[in-house]
């Protein structure tokens, strides 16, 4: 490509001021960015907004406050590794239980957590009959309704795995894409400011520990 | 009638605690960051998240922002980052054009409809054919009609290698998009 043409389309130079070739092919080249330009969408896709809001909500304080939350809410549940998933599954919920209480749930909407040697596994249930689709979003997910859960069965209860480290997390689960709703079997909470609350969940390792107990 | 706030006046009102004074910043900028995030990533749902993944990036780190009222700027920075970390973690061989191809568009003004759509994807395939360097740039100057300077502040870039890029794009697409020539 020519210099002067160069400088017309970095607007440096008029139009006028090309030789008549050059401007043949200058008007090509502004077809060219007129077409690049209109290829794609001018704004972003509705709905963007609201779903960026609404993932915000679930994690909008300040650092401070929430360095604060780790230090004076964090409910840790201290699990061993486990052998086996199926052992797994029967411990899984006695885990947020109190200590002492090891009486079987409901999985009306939790999460447990189902631990081996490699990683830490959060069971996350949803009782939500009226749900075309369900997700949970977490700080593990920088807020993104990334995991879906499902229900196979159809009787209502949505219930998906998702790998997590060992910490304290917090998340909201996701109803048809829109609606973000709290845990209501949660332990513990967090206010997020603005009249909403995030579950909170606590896990550690399992290096050296003997109890399921927190 | 009351005014608009500025960019500084939302980011002090957000950090002070009113958290929904975000949502000014969010309408003022989901726009230009997702044009870029699109036609850097060439897909709509990647750069949804892009978008979304930076604002909520930038809510937790405004703090961090040392000029609130470049706040908008600030953005797009996070943005451009996000960007490359998509493009750097999606496969090559997902671009189904290679370098120095000629696509297949022909000359015309062509009817609103397929053929519109297939101009489009036909645009979409060489800009994704470009290096992620002079996509960019090209995107910055072209679509968003960013001058060299502005390009420069914000990508930390001088103004010649930044001329050099969208030279070179040019030179690309003019080779990818021989319809034009």
């Amino acid at each position: 490509m020519n210099e002067p043409l160069n400088r017309y389309l970095d607007g440096e130079i008029e139009l006028s001021d090309l030789a008549p070739e050059q401007r043949r092919e200058a008007e090509a080249w502004d077809a060219l960015v007129t077409d690049v330009r209109q290829a794609g969408a001018d704004e972003a896709p509705v709905g963007l907004e609201s779903r960026i809001m609404a993932s915000l909500h679930a994690d909008r304080r300040p650092s401070a406050s929430r360095l604060l939350d780790w230090w004076v809410n964090p409910h840790l549940v201290r699990v061993r590794p486990l052998i086996g998933l199926a052992t797994a599954a029967a411990v899984a919920a006695l885990l947020f239980l109190p200590s002492g209480d090891r009486s079987p749930v409901e999985p009306t909407g939790a999460a447990t957590a189902l631990v081996s040697e490699e990683a830490v596994y959060v069971q996350f249930v949803l009782e939500a009959p009226d749900a075309s689709s369900v997700a949970v979003a977490g700080d593990f997910s920088d807020w993104l309704p990334a995991t879906p859960l499902a229900d196979p069965d159809g009787d209502g209860v949505w219930s998906g795995r998702v790998r997590l480290t060992p910490g304290v997390h917090k998340y909201m689960f996701v109803i048809d894409g829109t609606d973000w709703i709290t845990d209501p079997q949660a332990e513990r909470y967090t206010e997020d400011g603005f009249g909403n609350r995030n579950a909170v969940l606590a896990i550690t390792g399992g290096a050296g520990a003997g109890s399921l107990a927190p | 009638m009351s005014e608009e706030p500025s960019d500084a006046d939302v980011v002090r009102d957000v950090l002070g605690g009113d958290g929904d004074a975000y949502a000014i910043l969010v309408r003022r900028y989901k726009d230009v960051l997702y044009r870029y995030a699109e036609r850097m990533t060439g897909r709509s749902d990647d750069a949804a998240d892009v978008v979304q993944q930076a604002f909520i990036k930038g809510f937790r780190n405004l703090e961090r922002c040392r000029e609130p009222e470049r706040v908008g700027g600030w953005l797009f920075r996070i943005v451009v980052n996000l960007c490359k970390d998509q493009l750097k973690g999606r496969s090559r061989r997902e671009v189904p054009l290679e370098a120095g191809e000629p696509l297949r568009a022909t000359r015309g003004h062509p009817e609103e409809g397929a053929e519109r759509a297939e101009i489009r994807e036909e645009i979409y395939r060489a800009l994704q054919a470009l290096s992620d360097e002079q996509r960019e740039a090209f995107v910055l100057k072209h679509v968003e009609g960013w001058s060299y300077e502005e390009m420069a502040e914000k990508l930390d870039v001088s103004v010649p290698a930044l001329k050099m890029r969208v030279h070179r794009a040019r030179e690309q697409l003019q080779d990818l998009l021989e319809f034009y020539r």
